[in-house]
């Protein structure tokens, strides 16, 4: 049944006037689309506006990165960016050229719930803009060389993003607030997660979630509707739609003391703080009353509890904001804001009395109508924008909020009252079981906050601990280490000293040398080589490696370094060098050599399990290589080995994890016969030894560079 | 561009973690005779224009259709206006100006507008300092009324300059001091200006901030917040005649200010490419550079646009496809013109993938810059750059708070409150030979600076 489209837009004009009490809001109706079904079930939506040449198109597909497998996190973003590198039929350059030639603006963006594709044209390129998204909706092209570009592309970018101190901090206190829940995860994933994504894992998401039964396009703009209808069932007609697996929802989780992660970066003088709670669905009854609520706490600029505490009056930051992450599941409470590193506690104690005073007294009567007054008469300011139209449309279609969603809104905020305003305050706020994160100089900031509960410090540049392969790291200097953790470190290690050999033997070991074949997992399969390594205590190493035909060594001797290959010799870099000395202080012997010494800054960190044995973790701290040791409690033995290393392949470092099995004794010492090495979770060198030796002496030759 | 409140604060140069579109919003201009509703687009950004006896300007787009109005003050004073010693004053006074008069209480201006369902905010550049405020058609004159009282009567106390001195500090430490990116924009511009106004920044250096005095405070409201060096914009349904009354009730019985002591103009010439080095702690090096080009005003900034375009929009630009897709060693890479009253600068900008060779990337990123002027320009490639500026200039027309922006701009930037109604016709009477001859004139190494900044090496714990 076709309906009217309703573009009235009754507007109360008065003579200007100057009464100090507002006058009533002018009654304002939103733009309401006309909805079409297809045969194949897809949705469309179009608004007709023709104040500008214009055209928007929205397209939503009602899956989302908590769709994604959890060590896959990412998916959906990656997918979204690979189908805009391209088509069957429009490769990268084409397809943008394309879109660039009419003044064309095609983006993609993944969120936790929904995935969207939109695109803005010149309403006399409507149709090709239409065309131009349609392929790209419909007709992925998947091609390796773009996947592994687009690969790149996020890889860089999430490392840049912790440049961003502010969205750091909200990725953080979203994993502590949501833990196994998909919400955890960051939307981009991680570095990890991202490198382990491959092709069938993209066509797969694809095809599993890109469905008409699914789909929901809005357009809003300077079109006819028949006309655009029209086109759009043409575009789409031969897409069938088929039924995605349901997602589950796990529960958020049940604090029972508040979590505080610090998250520690050099050079930060202003702190970005969050602090955060358990939530509530988009669909709420009381999303009204909540609304009204979180205005006047921090929602309302300088309207707001909030910001009036922590800037107006207490000059402490330039912003503060409180804000409902409303989702198709429970989403979170978070209080966001900055402040010197000097005055962060003073900060969270002021945010948390000004929850706490607000939740005991409520607000008060004026509050709720001016917050009332503001909901109601601001609406049409986010309808001036066909993107912020289309946005809203379809979040009212995500989230089932009801066709006549804006008829009923005025109505529905203006019914709100004060006791319902006390009552959801009482209801969602909390004082207690807080999430808080910091992003700052640990050091200058953990004394402040150590009052509210444990605190977990953080290297800033470590994954948040929400997707599963991916361990966050600590960067703790030893003065942030307690005392307790240290000496609960010292007595596994000492069980370990023991375990392999006593500390006098370990300690006398000057030389080790092994042989090994090695086997490299490459996405073309493995391949086998021979690797000899020998070490001479402190600071030489040396690493030769025969592989397909090639020879290659690499030496480290005291400060410098060299390396041949295909006969060259050439000087190590200093970055190479750094690395080489990095890499001999981890080798098995003379880590536990400088554990021995009782020189090196240790630090308990909780138990775990490697190949089903339970292990203690130790954290080593040292400037050039900080490690998390982990030594079974049955043995005593060390069985893996945890650091950030420079990539092998590409740039950048990496998470290294070694696991260290098939003991066996040699000169009195337990040593590894076995060893894999994985880098983000992935196996990539396993080495089987086939010759140990250790004290075996000789002179330094193989150390000094050959001349050439 | 400094804000009051970061929440509505325009794009800033600061925020170049996120590629910025290369088109200027102030720029518009008659649309082609193939686009349907050609009149319409340009009269959405032609002003009506009036005065008032005090020499307040008032300049009113009407627009029948619209279902908000904004109202603006826009002030002919930014840091450019300042001298060393009272850098940061400007912006100081952005904030001062929501501290209240005897008839409004500190930061009720805001609370007042939101009340009525109203948005607002202001900002601080080189050249300006403007007010805004977005709210439904009969609530203007609660806006004209407050306006004028702060322009009139703001309360200039020791308390007031106090609590907003730590605010814009805050500020100043949340987009430079903590962010390494903030910090290489400040340093590319003071090394690219050395006799011009232009060389400190907006934000102000910090010792300054902490020594304005509230004389000083005193001196600058008296010259600068006054009618004869003001303008009013008004935007929305509401008629000219309307919009005058409403403004001469309001503005009329305000008194012109002090004169405005002398701005020096120009920058001495520069000899050489100047560069330099900033370390912090990112992860991504950048790279950014910046060429002297021209006043807004000039008959060559519509080509600065067509070649910021054709440099940077979308994924077919020179840029993009060279260092973004093909060599894969940049992050992102931009051509940005931002518009200034005087000598301005083409910013360029360029994040680096971590590991790749910087000297090599650098070479190639001015390289695109620099052999625009030898190399002609494809006519697709100009056909192509045209397109995007119109079809950016009418997407940037859907807030009337951004059309009212767009020709305030053009009144005190170019000079001239119709530039913007040209501007879509000045980029089509843009060729490939002006193109050239543009690039050769300002995009060469002598006229270029260069601001790399580079992960700090990692201290020992």
């Amino acid at each position: 049944m076709k309906r009217i489209l309703l573009l009235a837009l009754l507007l109360v004009l008065s003579a200007p006037a100057f009464a100090d009490s507002p006058k009533p809001v002018a009654a304002y109706v939103a733009p309401k689309p006309i909805e079409r079904g297809l045969k194949n079930q897809m949705r469309v939506l179009v608004i007709e506006d023709h104040r500008l040449p214009m055209v928007h198109y929205r397209y939503m597909i009602r899956a989302g990165a908590s769709d994604e497998p959890a060590d896959k996190a990412g998916l959906a973003n990656f997918l979204l960016e690979v189908m805009r590198q391209g088509t069957e039929k429009r490769d990268a350059k084409t397809l943008s050229s394309e879109i660039d030639a009419i003044g064309g603006q095609v983006s993609t963006s993944a969120t936790r719930d929904f995935m969207t594709i939109t695109g803005q044209f010149l309403s006399r390129d409507w149709r090709k803009g239409l065309d131009l998204m349609a392929d790209v909706i419909q007709s992925p092209a998947f091609r390796g060389e773009e996947i592994e570009r687009t690969r790149g592309r996020i890889l860089a970018g999430l490392q840049g993003s912790r440049d961003q101190n502010g969205p750091l901090a909200t990725e953080h206190v979203n994993a502590l607030i949501y833990g196994t829940h998909p919400y955890a995860r960051p939307v981009n994933g991680d570095a990890g997660s991202v490198s382990a994504i491959e092709k069938a894992d993209l066509t797969s998401f694809y095809e599993t979630y890109f469905a008409p039964n699914l789909s929901l396009l809005v357009v809003v703009g300077d079109v006819d509707v028949n006309t655009v209808v029209g086109d759009v069932e043409a575009q789409f007609r031969d897409w069938a739609p088929h039924t995605p697996p349901s997602r589950p929802g796990p529960p958020l989780p049940v604090f029972d003391s508040n979590r505080i992660r610090i998250l520690d970066k050099p050079d930060v003088t202003q702190t970005e703080l969050r602090i955060g709670f358990e939530g509530v669905k988009r669909d709420t009854p009381d999303y009204y009353a909540l609304a009204v609520m979180n205005y006047i706490l921090g929602g309302g600029g300088f309207s707001s509890r909030i910001l009036d505490a922590v800037r107006s009056k207490g000059g402490l930051s330039y912003d503060a904001s409180t804000a409902f992450d409303f989702g198709r599941d429970k989403g979170a409470f978070v209080l966001s804001t900055f402040t010197k590193n000097e005055t962060v506690g003073t900060t969270v104690d002021l945010a948390l009395a000004t929850l706490k005073k607000f939740q005991d007294e409520g607000p008060t009567a004026k509050e709720v109508e001016d917050a009332k007054r503001f909901l109601v008469g601001a609406l049409p300011l986010g309808m001036q924008t066909a993107q912020g139209l289309a946005s809203q449309w379809s979040a009212i279609d995500f989230y089932n909020l009801g066709s006549d969603y804006f008829e009923k809104y005025r109505g529905r905020i203006e019914a709100v009252t004060v006791e319902d305003v006390r009552r959801v305050a009482r209801e969602r706020l909390r004082e207690d079981k807080l999430a808080i994160v910091a992003v700052s100089s640990a050091g200058e900031v953990k004394g402040q906050l150590e009052k509210y509960g444990p605190i977990e410090v953080l290297d800033y540049r470590s994954p948040t601990g929400a997707i599963p392969q991916s361990k966050p790291t600590a960067s703790l200097p030893a003065e942030t280490l307690t005392p307790g953790a240290a000496a609960q470190a010292k007595t596994v290690i000492d069980r370990a000293l023991k375990a392999h050999g006593g500390a006098a033997r370990i300690k006398a070991v000057k030389d080790v040398s092994t042989r090994a074949t090695i086997a490299i997992s490459t996405p073309n399969g493995s391949v086998e080589g021979d690797l000899m390594t020998s070490v001479r205590i402190p600071d030489k190493s040396r690493i030769e490696m025969s592989m397909l035909g090639q020879r290659g060594v690499q030496v480290l001797n005291g400060d410098k370094g060299w390396a041949t290959s295909g006969g060259q010799v050439t000087d190590l870099t200093a970055e190479q060098a750094q690395a080489m000395r990095a890499g001999l202080k981890v080798q098995l012997l003379p880590l536990l050599a400088r554990l021995a010494s009782g020189k090196a800054q240790v630090g308990y960190a909780g138990s775990d399990v490697v190949s089903g044995d339970s292990v203690d973790v130790v954290l080593v701290v040292d400037p050039d290589a900080s490690s998390r040791a982990a030594f079974s409690r049955k043995t005593g033995l060390l069985v893996r080995l945890e650091q950030e290393e420079p990539a092998m392949f590409g740039e950048g470092k990496v998470q290294m994890a070694r696991l260290y099995s098939d003991y066996r004794t040699v000169n009195g010492l337990m040593v590894p016969f076995k060893i894999e090495r994985y880098a983000r979770g992935q196996l990539l060198i396993a080495d089987k030894v086939s010759a140990y030796e250790i004290d075996k002496g000789g002179p330094d030759t193989p150390y000094l560079r050959p001349n050439r | 561009m400094f804000a009051r409140h970061p929440r509505a604060a325009g794009i800033v140069l600061l925020l170049l973690l996120v590629p910025a579109p290369a088109a200027r919003a102030q720029d518009g201009a008659a649309a082609a005779p193939s686009s349907s509703g050609a009149a319409s687009v340009a009269a959405l950004v032609t002003p009506q224009e009036g005065r008032l006896k005090n020499g307040l300007r008032v300049l009113s787009l009407v627009d029948p259709r619209a279902a908000v109005s904004t109202f603006q003050v826009w002030y002919d004073t930014g840091s450019r206006n300042e001298r060393p010693g009272i850098t940061g004053i400007s912006h100081l006074f952005e904030h001062m100006m929501f501290k209240g008069t005897k008839k409004v209480a500190p930061e009720e201006h805001a609370r007042l507008i939101q009340n009525v369902g109203g948005i607002n905010n202001a900002a601080t550049t080189w050249d300006v300092t403007y007010y805004w405020q977005a709210l439904p058609p009969d609530q203007l004159p609660l806006a004209a009324r407050l306006e004028a009282d702060r322009m009139a009567n703001l309360t200039l106390s020791e308390a007031n300059l106090a609590s907003e001195r730590e605010v814009i500090k805050e500020e100043r430490r949340f987009r430079v001091d903590n962010q390494p990116i903030g910090r290489a924009v400040e340093l590319l511009t003071a090394i690219a200006y050395q006799s011009s106004p232009y060389h400190w920044p907006t934000a102000g250096w910090m010792n300054d901030l902490d020594a304005i005095t509230l004389d000083d405070a005193r001196d600058y409201y008296a010259i600068h917040y006054a009618p004869d060096k003001a303008v009013v914009v008004i935007a929305g349904p509401t008629s000219h005649e309307a919009n005058m009354k409403l403004v001469e009730k309001e503005f009329g019985g305000l008194k012109p200010g002090k004169p405005a002591p002398r701005v020096a103009r120009g920058e001495q010439a520069q000899h050489g490419p100047r560069d330099a080095t900033i370390e912090g702690e990112v992860q991504l090096p950048i790279l950014l550079g910046g060429y002297k080009v021209p006043p807004d005003s000039s008959a060559d900034a519509p080509v600065m646009d067509v070649i910021a375009n054709l440099l940077s929009t979308g994924q077919s630009s020179r840029l993009y496809r060279k260092l973004v897709y093909e060599d894969q060693s940049a992050l992102f890479a931009a051509g940005l013109a931002v518009p200034r009253k005087d000598v301005g600068l083409f910013y360029a900008f360029c994040a680096a993938k971590p590991g790749r060779d910087r000297d090599s990337l650098e070479t190639t990123f001015f390289n695109e810059f620099e052999r625009l002027g030898s190399e002609p320009i494809a006519p697709e490639e100009l056909a192509r750059v045209q397109s995007q500026l119109e079809a950016q200039f009418v997407f940037g027309l859907e807030q009337v708070q951004d059309r009212a922006t767009i020709v305030a701009n053009a009144a005190l930037i170019d000079g001239d409150a119709h530039a913007a109604a040209r501007r879509l016709e000045r980029w089509r009477a843009v060729t490939a030979e002006d193109v050239q001859r543009v690039a050769r004139t300002y995009l060469v190494p002598q006229n270029r600076c260069r601001v790399w900044l580079v992960p700090a090496p990692r201290r020992a714990s």
